[in-house]
């Protein structure tokens, strides 16, 4: 079990906007496939609504990493380097 | 809509429903420890709309029954 400073000390903003960044592109594709199984039209008016709200958020919480080099889109080995190390982070603080 | 919704509109609906609640739950926590204003307010906006789709949801979701 973390204790809750050390909860603090990793739960920093990179940590946020990754799982915000996971969130939205889970929603998106969760929406899209959910719009294509609708028969009642009022109920896909709403799920396309929310779908477009999803991709919107998307953007602005992928911008935003890109922005302010969180993300790496156009280094791969950057990227993948800098995951493995924070792989490696997050099985030390498993460990206690 | 007066119409009752098919059994797997529900069970998708459900599913989102699920899914948006676990979106407002966490991010609420996370606005106490984020940091940066940016990302505060994308953060806010998130919940904001999040809460609002909930409400739209679970209107669906009443009407099924």
């Amino acid at each position: 079990m973390a204790t809750k400073s050390t909860l603090t000390k990793t739960l920093d903003d990179l940590a946020i906007a990754t799982d915000l960044l996971l969130s939205t592109k889970n929603g998106v594709r969760t929406y899209a496939v959910a719009l294509t199984e609708t028969a009642t039209p009022e109920v896909r008016k709403v799920l396309k609504k929310q779908l477009d709200e999803t991709i919107e958020l998307h953007g602005k919480i992928a911008q935003y990493m890109i922005d302010n080099e969180m993300y790496h889109a156009y280094d791969v080995e950057e990227q993948v380097n800098h995951d493995l190390k924070k792989a490696d982070k997050a099985l030390d603080l498993a460990k206690g | 809509m007066t119409k009752k919704l098919a059994m797997h509109e529900t069970l998708e609906v459900h599913e989102i429903l699920t899914l948006k609640t676990s979106c407002v739950t966490k991010g609420t926590a996370m606005l106490e420890l984020v940091e940066d204003e940016k990302l505060k307010k994308i953060l806010e906006e998130d919940v904001q709309t999040s809460t609002k789709a909930i409400d739209e949801l679970q209107k669906i979701l009443k009407k099924a029954q």
